[in-house]
């Protein structure tokens, strides 16, 4: 099993079909130049796989599950129905290829405001990884 | 029944705006007419996780020209063409509308 960054930086890669991927605080700061859509990733949370809810602390194997949030902004040219379905339906072509384990949410989906042509679906992920502090 | 104020904002405050900010623009739709407006671009956010600061653009339209815009509307700008998403407001003597660039 792999490690947590190793684990996000597959799944950005993965990703990066899509147009671009960002994590980090290079999420943060997308350039309306971007090619759209752009995937963003955020992790929210960990915890233990299972149903445990704790762990001794100086247990030195640790299987934890990383929670995440997918963003994906679209240029949707005033069709946001059409645009958002379409991206969805790549954000699970492009996530059925990922090449490890991985858990996937359903899709909200957020239209665009007045005045803009970029609306965003957001899809919540998460995925077990290991924590080998003997290493 | 105009008050005095309006009188002034006819004779010398619309016209000095116009002077100041005014480009000519357009206007199809509700009414079709050629007039003037004045262009703000505001930032906002977008996205929740990712961020993206896009600038949306609004536009002040004298009232006496267009007096009941509409979404869906257009305003032709120069060789860009506008389309009027929505209607945020007016002060009696211009209407403010959020316009989307197609």
């Amino acid at each position: 099993m792999a490690t947590a960054m190793e684990m996000l930086s597959a799944l950005k890669t993965c990703l990066s079909g899509l147009g671009s991927a960002f994590t980090g605080r290079d999420a943060t700061a997308i350039g309306t130049d971007a090619t759209f859509p752009v995937a963003t990733l955020a992790i929210q949370r960990d915890d233990l796989v299972g149903e445990e809810t704790e762990i001794e602390a100086s247990n030195p194997y640790q299987l934890w599950t990383r929670h995440l949030m997918l963003e994906v902004v679209v240029d949707d040219a005033g069709d946001w129905d059409a645009a958002l379905d379409a991206a969805w339906i790549a954000v699970r072509r492009l996530l059925a290829t990922y090449p490890h384990s991985l858990k996937m949410g359903g899709a909200t989906f957020f239209r665009a405001e007045s005045g803009s042509n970029r609306s965003a679906l957001q899809v919540p992920l998460s995925f077990d990884y290991e924590l080998n502090l003997l290493i | 029944m105009s008050s005095q104020f309006d009188a002034i904002m006819a004779r010398t405050g619309l016209p000095a705006l116009r002077r100041a900010f005014g480009e000519p623009v357009a206007y199809s739709g509700s009414v079709d007419v050629a007039t003037w407006a004045m262009f703000s671009r505001n930032p906002a956010t977008v996205g929740q996780f990712g961020e993206l600061i896009e600038a949306r653009i609004t536009a002040e339209i004298p009232l006496a020209d267009v007096p009941d815009p509409q979404p869906g509307d257009t305003l032709m700008r120069g060789d860009v063409e506008y389309r009027v998403d929505q209607v945020s407001g007016d002060d009696g003597y211009m209407v403010t509308v959020v316009l989307r660039a197609v």
